[in-house]
């Protein structure tokens, strides 16, 4: 009887332990693997070992794409923070049926293709879209102003897509905090900033860290984003890789950079961890 | 005489259009222990909020120290709140929880830890400075709570059922200790509890309430020997409430029935005929094995030992009345007890003469 559970419970897990290895690991082996081979004029691969890949990145031009992509995934973290703790705070003083629905709403375009939703931007951002109509309609400006094709299309569209993936882990860090703490800080004479910088942000780091993590990595790669609202004029590291296998056809390039961005994360996870972060707040690990 | 230190004028609260306090009055003197005492619910802990300003009243006004301060926000009142809970910074230190208040408020390093370090000496806490709260026992935390407070030297404390979460033992030493405290520092301490133990106590003045109402405010023993109400009888110690009526008056004498054959002779010269409530406290009924003068017969429904006292409940008639007993006799289950009792100390409430 406990025997046949045991091979139950193992069995449930298959397709699971399948699923990891075929699509997962081993593709992520094969781009390991690969990131040390030569590349042909061809787009083929020469099977000898080189570092030459990984020396690339260091290339001028590499470095610049890199320090852009990092100093847009920053800007589009710091402004995701700066709207999700205020949102997070005020939903506190809310009454729970409000707190749920307002939580519920921040998912709503999860329902939708995020790729889609970006083309939606290009309605809203172009010259003549409903933005730039309104605000030259209303004299508030005389001509209109260039939101996208540049870096402020592809900070919007970033903070748009990838903000819900800061509110909720801030929430969830905020819901937890002790109400009479805040009440405690108010007693003893602290401000609203003074009670947000030395009480709120202290216990609820862990779920910025968390929140800053999940916005940032994506902000690196999504390389749809720079596509649709930087017009193909912007790189960043995700339109970098994707370029070199689909354009380029250097595969070991590619590669190369990929395995880089995952050393990358790797370290911003362990500093987390450092810190005094819990990988159970990351979703386990 | 006494300064008013706080004052409530016309305080009423509504959450939606549920009214929690209605319409209450109260002063409050420099220096003296009063408790807000009554059952969950009765509005409490709300009025010690609309003191601290963590609540709005709806209609009235809070004076602090002479001061209007009904529009203020809480960290411009001269009190501080300690919580139920504690409400201890759990990222600080012992040392940084007690400085919290004074930096915020802007007080200069070497006062403020001349400060801090007496408050630590107050309660006690040397030795503990650079602990964090989850490495202190429950009755660490409440003094770090305490010395937050007190270190901001404010004269009026709030304490919000700041025993509760406390166990029995260490409850009767901190209450000892918070009364040694309060009268050491000379300061105001305004309790809330629902235990009428506490309230007993540590109490100068005590202030029933009871929906949103004040049922009494007097000293404790005023509340216990001459109660307002069948609520405050019933809320400090433990009462006989007897709804009965008075037959007949004669000679400043009142005939109370107990029972369809008995009745009490009680001096009264307040008390018109008609109905009224008796209430008798369970020590005012002495019982004996023997008929004594003017006593009358009962059975011994249940007997508990309880240390000091024995606790009878006595089947008179057709009414089950508690007793108290100091002495050592000892009455069987069933067995019949001659009762009489402390004139005096019975306690009518009723329509007065005019």
């Amino acid at each position: 009887m406990n025997k046949r559970f045991n091979i139950e419970k193992y069995l449930f897990t298959v397709p699971v332990v399948i699923y990891s290895l075929l699509l997962i690991l081993l593709p992520l082996l094969y781009v390991l693997l690969i990131s040390f081979f030569k590349s042909d004029s061809y787009g083929g691969m020469i099977y000898t070992f080189t570092l030459s890949n990984y020396m690339e990145i260091f290339n001028i031009t590499y470095i610049r794409i890199f320090l852009k992509s990092i100093g847009i995934a920053l800007i589009t973290t710091a402004i995701c923070l700066c709207i999700a703790y205020p949102f997070a705070i005020s939903l506190m003083s809310k009454k729970e049926t409000t707190r749920n629905l307002l939580i519920k709403l921040v998912m709503v375009p999860f329902l939708m293709n995020s790729l889609i939703r970006t083309y939606g931007w290009i309605v809203l951002l172009r010259k003549n879209g409903i933005i730039n109509s309104a605000l030259v309609g209303t004299g508030i400006i005389s001509s209109p102003l260039s939101l996208m094709y540049n870096n402020i299309g592809i900070i919007i569209g970033m903070v748009y897509t990838l903000l819900p993936f800061m509110i909720l882990p801030v929430y969830s860090a905020v819901s937890k905090v002790d109400p009479n703490l805040i009440e405690a800080s108010y007693d003893l004479g602290a401000s609203k900033t003074k009670t947000f910088t030395k009480i709120y942000l202290p216990l609820t780091i862990s779920g910025a860290f968390n929140g800053s993590l999940m916005v940032f990595i994506p902000a690196i790669g999504y390389f749809f984003i720079t596509d649709i609202l930087g017009g193909g004029k912007i790189m960043i590291i995700g339109n970098l890789i994707k370029n070199q296998f689909l354009t380029a056809r250097n595969w070991p390039f590619g590669a190369a950079i990929s395995i880089f961005l995952i050393l990358m994360t790797l370290i911003l996870v362990s500093i987390y961890k450092k810190l005094g972060g819990k990988m159970d707040d990351l979703g386990g690990m | 005489m006494d300064n008013v230190i706080v004052r409530l004028e016309n305080i009423t609260k509504k959450f939606d259009d549920k009214t929690i306090i209605k319409n209450i009055t109260l002063d409050i003197y420099e220096g003296e222990f009063i408790t807000f005492l009554g059952p969950s619910g009765c509005g409490k802990t709300t009025l010690l909020r609309i003191i601290s300003g963590l609540e709005e009243a709806t209609e009235g006004k809070v004076f602090i120290e002479g001061e209007d301060v009904t529009n203020e926000i809480p960290a411009k009142r001269k009190v501080n709140t300690i919580f139920q809970n504690f409400a201890l910074f759990p990222h600080m230190t012992v040392w940084d929880n007690i400085n919290f208040g004074l930096k915020m408020n802007k007080v200069p390093e070497d006062e403020a830890e001349k400060r801090i370090k007496r408050a630590i000496k107050l309660v006690q806490l040397d030795g503990f400075e650079n602990r964090y709260p989850a490495q202190l026992s429950g009755g660490q935390q409440q003094r770090v709570a305490i010395a937050r407070g007190i270190v901001m030297n404010h004269k009026v404390l709030l304490l919000d059922e700041s025993l509760c979460s406390l166990d029995l033992k260490l409850k009767r030493e901190m209450q000892g200790e918070l009364k040694k405290l309060q009268k050491k520092l000379g300061i105001t301490f305004i309790y809330v509890t629902h235990d009428q133990d506490e309230a007993l106590t540590m109490s100068d003045r005590i202030v029933i309430i009871n929906k949103g109402n004040i049922e009494q405010l007097d000293t404790p023993k005023e509340i216990y020997s001459k109660p307002n109400t069948a609520f405050a009888a019933d809320f400090i110690g433990e009462s006989n409430i007897i709804k009965t009526e008075i037959t007949h008056i004669k000679d400043d004498v009142a005939y109370v029935k107990l029972t369809d054959d008995i009745e009490l002779a009680v001096p009264n010269n307040d008390y018109k005929k008609g109905k009224v409530t008796l209430i008798v406290r369970p020590e005012n009924f002495n019982p004996h094995k023997n008929p004594v003068q003017e006593s009358f017969a009962g059975v011994v429904k249940n007997y508990m030992y309880d240390g000091a006292i024995v606790k009878l409940e006595v089947e008179v008639g057709d009414r089950i009345i508690k007793v108290h007993q100091y002495d050592s006799d000892i009455f069987e289950e069933g067995s019949t007890v001659y009762i009489d009792i402390d004139k005096n100390k019975v306690i009518i409430i009723g329509d007065k003469n005019e």
